[in-house]
Formats: structure tokens, C-alpha cells, sequence
């Protein structure tokens, strides 16, 4: 099957096309990775839920085949949370932005990384609110210009992976819409993984973000990403090596966190269940 | 009981105050058949150690919940004597500690006795004070029989406990008795 | 059928238990956190799910997360986390996702009297979130109650696909009484309906005519879009003007066609009452006390209407006391109970008698004689 076909096969056929997304916006690409991973799962369309929140990326579920939940700003995790309690053999997947994610919905992203329930969650991170127009979010750079800081931004940007992993998310990874193929693997990996799955998906807007940063359209944002790319490895290398070498926006790449040591919360309350049952009988 | 009956019963933290509005409440509604209203302070009301349990018991329907003028009054500390000493109908019955100085009513009957002393220094068990006090106001008020409170006090509490809190009631019941005679 | 003596917050529990919910998200706050606290003992004895989320706005959306996997789901709060809890509670609303949720008040506003009562939210459980939209909320007003209508709000839930507030306040929620816990083979218990139709023909939100198409759980091979935008049948966006009315207008006549079922009240002392003393919740013992006293005391011909649901509004009910000297409304609020009763009342000026408390305490009979003697004035 080609690449398209693969993607075809997903799609909702009552959802009106083309999509909402401007030309050249990262999202699709990110989306087609996803549903690429999916169809290595093997998982079938009737036992994936796919919720999201508010923000041009949280539109993707709508143009799935699947159960899809596009729930309010900053609620995703919480409904995906209900959904898989209720539930726990569905196959639940998070779609949301860095906005979406990490401002509005903060609270809920740090305590799901917490709870280590078995989600996994794809955030768009285009360091903008494409949505609302292009006002800064929690990762747009210092100094960067957006509708809101006409001035430049004197925030001090998230790492949202770090943030994940600070909060103990048991599978942390990042790539962008260039690695495409990296990205597909991740989702892949993050899928397999049993706990708290975050994949932090760099994406470009460049109707929003790179008009007013210098980065004229779709093309030069991605250029952008291949060139201010760099691997976990080769960052802990120049790290110790030659720290001067590394440009401080640079985007490092890779799987940050996978373990294994720590429990489910949904087998943590299974077992608690189960404990009381036999009690009881 | 021809009418509603108003029980106040209040402390200090610690002393079990709720617990025995609880089982109290419990002996009356589901071993005698009566309905029963209970409240409890709650919050700024229960903070600084103050504790205080309102039962309306009536063979009726109970429609207004709280206690306007109590027909017993309980009081096992000083601060809630002050606080609540007021409280009592003219011709309501006072059940009080025999530690607590207080001005001496003219109206009703005052029955003292020395709950937390007898918990503390002859049963060696000062956290069942209330179970003693349950006893006593068993006793005084006939209002219900002493074996549905013991039930209660038999369900509530761990096994362990039992005789022990059910020998402090029963040592709260001779008191009353005892009083009655006087 | 068991005698139990317990608060009115855990005969919420035990009437959800009954009415088949299995699934409790919360977030604890005064004086609603007995009810979490019981469900958090009693859930995962019977294999139900009970998660304490990071706020209230996570619990909402966790409860109505559950409730497409199929669940019965409830979460209990007070006056501020209910204000948190609007935006989702539209969204259920919109969507047609049922649930059921709690509001013990609080006097307020903000954080306000935290372990005192009020009746203060009663516009908020109405208007509380943004825009037009359905709603069901019943009120207890005594223990049994608590047990009796929390089945029904999961009922009206179920059948109407909608979420139910349960109106308490803190009076009932703190108060122990006897109550009388029936099993499910005792009671009615109404489930979701589920498709009839296989999954190429269901379509989330039309069923031929039918103002309340059924809602197929997740993962029984079923798939559709839910969206808080404004959708078309198969819940995937749509800004028609035509499909934006119709869903309003069915959203609401869902409601509205079928008060016949969802509309509860009680009367007491009726029959040839001249006085009406319209109450809900708490208040409306006070209510009867002083009926009863007005009645044996002072010859007055009174009677206590008590609105179970307080909304959708029974404005026709209402009508009829167009007939009473006077109409007295006693509320732990400044009037918003009154203020709807103004809408279908007469020269309500020369009528309806407010009888208002806000400090947190129990509207006593006492104040609501007084007032009653008074008349209006
Ligand atoms: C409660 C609430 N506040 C604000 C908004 C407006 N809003 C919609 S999307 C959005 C930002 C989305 O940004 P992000 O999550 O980064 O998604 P993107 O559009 O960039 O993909 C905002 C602020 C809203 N819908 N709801
Ligand atoms: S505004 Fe930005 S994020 Fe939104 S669709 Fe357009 S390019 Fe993509
Ligand atoms: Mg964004």
C-alpha cells in the first residue's frame, strides 16, 4: 500500500474536505504520522477513542474513522482519562497543542504524567496559538513576535518534555514534522507503551508563528527544523565535548524517558479492586 | 412520646461528642422505630476544640431540623456550658459534668456526675466518657431502652473494644439509676 | 429494602449505587466531600471506577469522558468547583452526554460560607454556563429524598440524555436521618437506550423523529464524532443556520414536550389552601412547619408547594396560584426563586412575600409566620 492509501483508509467519509488547516501547516504532517503508526498497531478502528481539545491541531480527530472526542480547551486529558477508566481495553489517544496542552490544560498534563494512566498523548507543539490568530503560548521563544508580543516575548518558554518528564511521565520522546519517519516511530513506541505516553510533535504554523519570525511559509519552517535539529546523542556529546557548539534554540530529538518500573494506575486500582472481590467471595 | 424531644449534647473535641450523637441517634431511628433529625457543628462552629451534636427524635414526621430549645441538655465541657447553657427549656433536664461550675438554674432538673472522672480513674478508659454519658442519660431519661444503644455501640466499634465500651455503659447506666433514687 | 440512619450526602451515594452508577470523579470541597469519601469506600468493593482528579474541571470532564464507554457517571462539588464545572456542563448539555452532577451549596458568592448553607445557585444551576441550553435540576429536601430523587436524576438522565444537577444544599447534605434504602429490583431504573439500527445507518443525533436519539457506547462498533461545536447528525461540525436551529430546537423540546415526566413536585396541605408558600430543598421543611402552626394557630388556610424539579420551571403549576391571597417564598438567597414566580404571577407586587436568608442559617417556621401574617407590606 502507498503511503496514501494507508491514510486513506482512515479517513471519516461524512467529514467535509479539504481540511481546515492553512497550506503549509505542520499538523497534517504530524496527523499522517500518527494514522501511519496506527496502522501498525494492528488495533482496529472500533477499539481507538481520540480526544482532543481546542486549537487548530485538536481539529484532527474530526477526519478520523475512529471514536472521536473533541472536547473543550484544555480538557482532553481529562475526558481521555474517563474514557479509559470506563473502559480500559479501548485504545485511547490524546491529540492537543502546546496552547491546548500546556497553558489552559497544564494542571491536567503534569497530573496525568503523574497518574501514569495508559494514554498516549500526541502534542502539537507549533510554539503559537494558531487558533485564536497567533497569540504566544507557553513555548513560544524569548524574544519571538506574535500578535500578543508585538515587542518581542519576554516569557521564558516551556521544554515540554522536560515538563513531562519532571512530572513522571514514564515515556517522554520529541521530533518534528521534518522526521516525519522518527516521529511515526515514536507515536509507534509510545503506543506499545504500557503507562503515560507523551510525544511532543514540533510543528510548523506558518500562517501564524513564521510570518512573524522571519520564516515566510511552510517550506522555510521546515527547513528550519531540519537544520535546528539535533539528536539526544549528538546533544550529550557536544554537551561535554564543545557546550559553545550548541545553538540554545536548537530542538533535541529523541526518546528522553521509557521505563518500566513504575505501575499502571489502572492496574494499581484493578489490583485494589480484585484485593476486595476476593475479600468479599 | 407524645411530642418531639430535643437533645443537645456538646464538649470539646475528643470527648466523642459526635460519635454519641451518632449512636444515640442510630438506637433511637433504627432499633425504636422513632424518626430521628441529627446535625452537628461543622467547621468554624467545630474549630478550637468545641463540639456539639443537635437530635430532634419524634414519633411524627420531623420537618424543621434544628434544635430551638433543647428538653436535655448535655454538656461536658466549660466552654460549651457557657455556650449553651441557655439553651435548655425551663423545665428541660440538665446532664452535666460534675467538674463545670455554672450558674445554678432555677427551673428543671440538674443531674451531675462525674463522667470523665470515673472513665479516666476507675475504668482506666477515658475516651469512653460518651459511652458512660450514654448510660447515665439512658438511664434518666427512659426514653429508650439500654439495650438499643448497646447494640449500636456493638456495630459501631471494633470487636476488641466491645466489652470494654459496653461495661462503660452499662457503669454510666448504674449512675443514672443511682441518681433517680436520690 | 434496609432502614439506614445516615447524612443526606451518603443517600446520595447509596441512591446512585441503586440506580446503577459505577463511576465517581471528584475534587473534595465543603460540605460535599462525604459523598466522595463514600464513594471512595464503596466503588471499588462493587468493581467501580473512583478517581479524585486535580480540580473540578478534570473531574467534569473525566465523568463525561466515562459516560460514552456506557457508565452512569456522578461527581459531587459546591459553589466554587460548580462554577468550574459550567463550561463542561455545557458541553454535556450541547452534546447530549448524560451524567449527573452534585451541587451541595455553600452560601457564597466565592468562597463565601464554606460549612454554612444557602440556596444561592439556583439561577446559576440554570444559566451557569454560556449560551442557551437544557437542563434538569431536582432538589432533595429531606435524607430520603436524597436516596429517592438521585435515582431519578440518573433516570431523567438516562432517558433524556442530558446531565442532571442535583440541587442540595448544605442543611440536607449535613443531615442524618432514617432512611429507607431499596434495591434495584424495588425501584425503577430507566438505562440508555442503545441503537436499534447496525452501525452504517446510526447517526449520533437523528433517529427519525425522535427528540432523543439513542447514544451507543464506545467500542460496541459504533464510531461518530462528538464535538461542542455546533454539529450536524452525525456530530461533525456544521454552522447551517438550519442545522444550528433545528439542533436548538430539539435540544430544547426534549425538555420542554415531555415536563409530564421530568416535571416533580410535591403539595402539602393544598386542598383548600388560600396561601401557598412555594419552597424547594431545605427550606421546605421550614415551609410545613409554619403551615401547620399558621393552620392550627391561626385559622390561616395554608399550604406548601414543593418544587422537586426546580428546573425546566413549572411555570403552568405556578399559573394556578393566580388564585391565592397571597403566595409567600422562602429562600436562603435574596429572591431568585421569587423572581421567577414574578414571571407568572399577577400584580406580584401585591402578592408574593419574600421570605429571604443569607447568613447561612435555616430559614426557622417562626420567620416565615411572622411574614406570613404580616402580609404583603
Ligand atoms: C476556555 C477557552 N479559552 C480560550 C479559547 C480560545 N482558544 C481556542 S484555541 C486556542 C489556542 C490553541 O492553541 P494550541 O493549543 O497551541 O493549538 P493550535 O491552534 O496552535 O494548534 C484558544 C486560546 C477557548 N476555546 N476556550
Ligand atoms: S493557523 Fe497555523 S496551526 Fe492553524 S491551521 Fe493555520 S498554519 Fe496550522
Ligand atoms: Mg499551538
Amino acid at each position: 500500500m502507498t503511503k496514501e492509501n494507508i491514510v486513506l483508509k482512515y479517513l471519516r467519509k461524512e467529514m467535509d474536505f479539504p481540511n481546515v488547516w492553512c497550506p503549509g501547516c505542520g499538523h497534517g504532517i504530524v496527523l499522517t504520522a500518527l494514522v501511519r503508526a496506527i496502522a501498525k498497531t494492528g488495533w482496529t478502528k472500533d477499539e481507538i477513542v481520540m480526544v482532543s481539545g481546542i486549537g487548530c491541531s485538536s481539529r484532527a480527530p474530526a477526519y478520523l474513522d475512529f471514536h472521536t472526542l473533541h472536547t473543550l480547551h484544555g480538557r482532553a486529558i481529562p475526558f481521555a482519562t474517563g474514557v479509559k477508566l470506563g473502559n480500559p481495553k479501548l485504545k485511547v489517544i490524546v491529540i492537543t497543542g502546546d496552547g491546548d496542552g500546556t497553558a489552559i490544560g497544564g494542571n491536567h498534563f503534569i497530573h496525568v504524567c503523574r497518574r501514569n494512566i495508559d494514554l498516549t498523548v500526541i502534542l502539537f507543539n507549533n510554539n503559537i496559538y494558531g487558533m485564536t490568530g497567533g497569540q504566544y503560548s507557553p513555548t513560544t521563544p524569548s524574544e519571538a513576535y506574535s500578535v500578543t508580543t508585538p515587542f518581542g516575548n519576554i516569557d521564558r518558554p516551556f521544554d515540554i518534555s522536560k515538563v513531562a518528564e519532571a512530572a513522571g511521565a514514564t515515556f517522554v520522546a520529541r521530533s518534528t514534522a521534518f522526521h516525519a519517519a522518527a516521529l511515526e516511530n515514536y507515536i509507534y513506541k509510545g503506543f506499545q507503551h504500557k503507562g503515560i505516553a507523551i510525544i511532543e510533535a514540533m510543528t510548523q504554523c506558518p500562517t501564524c508563528y513564521g510570518r512573524k519570525n522571519e520564516l515566510k511559509d511552510g517550506v522555510a519552517m521546515m527547513k528550519w527544523f531540519k537544520d535546528h535539529s539535533i539528536s539526544k546523542a549528538k546533544f550529550k556529546k557536544l554537551s561535554s565535548e564543545s557546550p559553545e557548539s550548541i545553538d540554545p534554540d536548537d530542538i533535541v530529538t529523541g526518546i528522553f524517558v521509557e521505563r518500566d518500573d513504575i505501575p499502571e494506575y489502572i492496574e494499581s486500582y484493578q489490583n485494589i479492586v480484585n484485593s476486595l472481590l476476593n475479600r468479599e467471595g | 412520646m407524645s411530642k418531639q424531644i430535643e437533645i443537645r449534647i456538646a464538649g470539646k473535641g475528643g470527648q466523642g461528642i459526635l460519635t454519641s450523637g451518632y449512636i444515640l441517634g442510630n438506637a433511637f431511628a433504627l432499633l425504636e422505630g422513632k424518626n430521628v433529625a441529627q446535625t452537628q457543628s461543622y467547621g468554624p462552629e467545630a474549630r478550637g476544640g468545641a463540639s456539639k451534636t443537635d437530635l430532634i427524635i419524634s414519633d411524627e414526621v420531623i420537618y424543621y431540623t434544628k434544635v430551638r430549645k433543647a428538653n436535655y441538655l448535655i454538656l461536658l465541657s466549660e466552654e460549651a456550658t457557657s455556650r449553651y447553657l441557655d439553651d435548655l427549656t425551663s423545665s428541660g433536664t440538665l446532664i452535666i459534668d460534675s467538674s463545670i461550675h455554672f450558674e445554678p438554674r432555677k427551673e428543671g432538673t440538674v443531674f451531675k456526675s462525674n463522667f470523665a472522672k470515673i472513665a479516666r480513674e476507675e475504668l482506666k478508659n477515658p475516651i469512653a466518657t460518651n459511652l458512660l454519658m450514654l448510660g447515665y442519660f439512658c438511664a434518666i431519661s427512659d426514653l429508650l431502652k439500654p439495650d438499643s444503644i448497646k447494640t449500636v455501640i456493638s456495630e459501631h466499634f471494633r470487636k476488641r473494644f466491645e466489652e470494654a465500651n459496653l461495661k462503660a455503659f452499662d457503669r454510666g447506666f448504674e449512675e443514672g439509676k443511682k441518681a433517680l433514687k436520690k | 429494602m434496609q432502614e439506614k440512619f445516615i447524612l443526606g450526602n451518603e443517600a446520595v451515594v447509596e441512591g446512585a449505587l441503586v440506580a446503577g452508577c459505577r463511576f465517581f470523579s471528584g475534587y473534595p470541597i465543603t460540605p460535599s466531600s462525604e459523598i466522595a469519601e463514600a464513594f471512595s469506600r464503596e466503588l471499588p468493593k462493587l468493581g467501580g471506577v473512583f478517581l479524585q482528579m486535580e480540580d473540578e474541571i478534570g473531574a467534569m470532564g473525566v465523568i463525561v469522558g466515562a459516560a460514552l464507554t456506557g457508565h452512569k457517571t456522578i461527581t459531587a462539588t459546591s459553589g466554587p468547583g460548580f462554577s468550574l464545572k459550567q463550561e463542561t456542563l455545557g458541553f454535556a448539555s450541547f452534546t447530549e452526554i448524560p451524567c449527573v452532577v452534585v451541587n451541595v451549596q455553600r452560601g457564597g458568592p466565592s468562597t463565601g460560607l464554606p460549612t454554612m448553607a444557602s440556596q444561592a445557585d439556583l439561577m446559576q444551576s440554570r444559566w451557569g454556563t454560556h449560551g442557551e441550553h437544557p437542563i434538569i435540576v431536582l432538589s432533595p429536601s429531606s435524607v430520603q429524598e436524597c436516596f429517592k430523587y438521585t435515582i431519578t436524576a440518573f433516570n431523567l438522565a438516562e432517558e433524556f440524555r442530558t446531565p442532571v444537577i442535583f440541587l442540595m444544599d448544605e442543611i440536607i447534605g449535613h443531615l442524618r436521618e432514617k432512611v429507607r434504602i431499596y434495591d434495584e429490583t424495588e425501584v425503577e431504573i430507566i438505562n440508555r437506550e442503545k441503537p436499534q439500527v447496525p452501525p452504517e445507518e446510526y447517526t449520533v443525533y437523528k433517529d427519525g423523529d425522535k427528540l432523543v436519539p439513542p447514544l451507543a457506547s464506545y467500542g460496541t462498533g459504533y464510531r461518530y464524532h462528538i464535538t461542542g461545536l455546533a454539529h450536524n447528525r452525525h456530530g461533525l461540525p456544521s454552522f447551517s443556520s438550519e442545522t444550528v436551529i433545528k439542533l436548538s430546537e430539539r435540544l430544547h423540546d426534549k425538555i420542554n414536550k415531555n415536563l409530564d415526566k421530568i416535571s416533580i413536585y410535591n403539595e402539602f396541605f393544598m386542598e383548600d389552601a388560600e396561601i401557598v408558600i412555594v419552597a424547594y430543598g431545605s427550606t421546605t421543611r421550614s415551609a410545613i412547619s409554619a403551615a401547620d402552626i399558621l393552620r392550627k394557630k391561626h385559622g390561616k388556610k395554608v399550604g406548601v408547594f414543593q418544587l422537586v424539579t426546580v428546573w425546566p420551571f413549572p411555570y403552568a403549576k405556578i399559573d394556578e396560584f393566580n388564585s391565592m391571597k397571597e403566595i409567600v417564598v422562602p429562600e436562603m438567597s435574596l429572591g431568585q426563586l421569587r423572581g421567577e414566580l414574578e414571571k407568572q404571577i399577577i400584580n406580584a407586587k401585591e402578592k408574593l412575600i419574600g421570605v429571604n436568608r443569607i447568613d447561612g442559617y435555616m430559614i426557622t417556621p417562626d420567620e416565615i409566620i411572622e411574614k406570613t401574617l404580616r402580609g404583603v407590606k
